[in-house]
């Protein structure tokens, strides 16, 4: 709905005061802005995936190679689940696996990889064959590199890489607790780009050029956080947090991101377009849309928002739907069965009144 | 909802019905109730003969302009609606249980 009359301007304008007053004190690690009461929903971009409530385990055996780290990876439709290292007894296990059907990736720089089938089951540990890797007869080069947070500088573990060759293949590996990946055998006559698309951070892509068989290309790639947004919504008149109201954030080049408020009236967006003047649209039932613009955000900061609805007007609710909450209820003074008047402002700053419309002739 | 009047009093909350009938039918529902399922009507059921409050809660029925379209309020002591239920037209009316939830939400 475009905003229509003087009254709503007004209005808008004094959200837009309070937005920009409280966008004073942005910047990426404010807490504050937020109404104290209201909690903020943790961070999990960057943490430990979500623990898997029914899981299984995946064990096995792999032929120890002196000097040589042999890479065992779980996926699932080129995805990249899980990964873990052999150890010096060639030994693996990765626990925490969903059930489901999976290709694991036994690889070891200079030999051939060996992919295998595997089913994991609820509660239990699904066991592979002893593998053996055979060495590899023809000439490959090797990719591997750190991954963090360009701000921190911390690693960025369990964070999917791709490497994709010109003719659209791609591979997918994750990065480890020191935010370590490799791609080990890459063709020595081709080009690749490696990409990191994490949600929160800017997307990363190098290039890299062909590279002489033998040799290892090192990389380090630092990802740049992208700007956020974070609102509490609430009822102009009551101030209660509005749950489940739809915000819609759009950038100059009309990418959409949509979500729904929490049961704190909270919402957040996480990456959105940097350096863009940002729509930001919010409609609830019986509230008045509102609608307005961010200034663009520089990466890495966050802004805090507090945006308070209007209660829709009687005239603005279809006939027969009642009043919007939030409203100032009408008064009444009506006679009781002994013809007793009764006023809802008889309960005043006394009592909540449960008022129930009936349609009679019980 | 008789039945739980008491706990919605003991929620801090008065219990209002309104509705087109008058002194003389309201009276009869309640022997009606008290006959039927020996249950007494606590609460005041309140007489809008004329429509007035009914239409200043945009509660007119549409569908019958000439009584209320079941719904529910709480009203909170600054006069404030804090709640509202449109009942299904002729379906299942309000569970007193979801009142109290939301009165003691407040």
């Amino acid at each position: 709905m475009v905003i229509k009359d003087g009254l709503n301007k007004i209005q808008l304008m004094m959200v837009l005061a309070a937005v920009f007053m409280l966008c004073l004190g942005c910047g990426g690690d404010d807490e504050s802005v937020v109404e104290p009461d209201t909690p903020v929903e943790p961070d999990t971009s960057t943490g430990e995936p979500e623990p898997v409530t029914a899981a299984g385990s995946l064990k096995g055996t792999v032929d120890k190679i002196d000097g040589v780290s042999v890479a065992i990876r779980i996926l699932q439709n080129g995805n990249a689940i899980a990964s873990a290292t052999a150890d010096a007894d060639g030994n693996y296990q990765i626990d925490n696996i969903a059930p489901g059907t999976y290709t694991v990736e036994i690889a070891a720089k200079g030999y051939e990889t060996v992919e295998q089938t595997v089913q994991i089951s609820e509660d239990k540990v699904a066991s592979l064959d002893r593998a053996t890797l055979k060495v590899l007869e023809i000439p490959v080069a090797h990719i591997q590199g750190i991954l963090s947070d360009k701000e921190s500088g911390n690693p960025l573990n369990k964070v999917r890489v791709q490497l994709v060759d010109p003719a659209g293949n791609s591979r997918e590996v994750l990065t480890t607790q020191t935010g370590a990946f490799e791609f080990e055998n890459v063709p020595t006559d081709q080009q690749f780009t490696v990409i990191v698309d994490l949600e929160g951070f800017e997307q990363q892509e190098i290039s890299i050029n062909p590279i002489p068989a033998g040799e290892t290309v090192p990389l380090q790639v630092a990802l740049v956080v992208l700007p956020g947004i974070r609102g509490l919504v609430l009822d102009q008149i009551t101030k209660t947090p509005l749950i489940d109201a739809r915000v819609q954030l759009t950038d100059e080049v009309g990418n959409v991101l949509e979500t729904p408020t929490t049961t704190s009236g909270v919402f957040e967006f996480k990456g959105v377009a940097a350096n863009q003047k940002l729509t930001i649209t919010i409609d609830s039932d019986e509230y008045e849309k509102q609608e307005f613009t961010v200034d663009p955000i520089p990466v890495g900061e966050t802004v805090k928002l507090q945006v308070e609805l209007i209660p829709l007007n009687p005239d603005q609710l279809p006939d027969g739907d009642g009043l919007a909450v939030g409203l100032k209820a009408p008064d009444f003074n009506l006679p009781d069965s002994d013809g007793d008047m009764i006023a809802l402002a008889d309960y005043a700053g006394k009592k909540k009144v449960v008022l129930v419309f009936d349609r009679g002739e019980w | 909802m008789q039945e739980n009047y008491a706990a919605i009093q003991a929620a801090g909350a008065e219990l209002l019905s309104i509705s087109t009938d008058n002194a003389a039918q309201a009276k009869s529902a309640i022997a009606k109730v008290k006959n039927r399922r020996n249950v007494d009507i606590g609460f005041p059921l309140l007489s809008d003969a004329e429509l007035k409050t009914i239409d200043a809660y945009n509660a007119k029925d549409p569908l019958n302009p000439r009584i209320a379209r079941p719904m529910t309020y709480i009203i909170d002591e600054n006069g404030i609606i804090r709640w509202k239920f449109l009942d299904v037209r002729n379906g299942n009316r309000l569970k007193s249980d979801r009142i109290l939830a939301e009165l003691k939400g407040l």
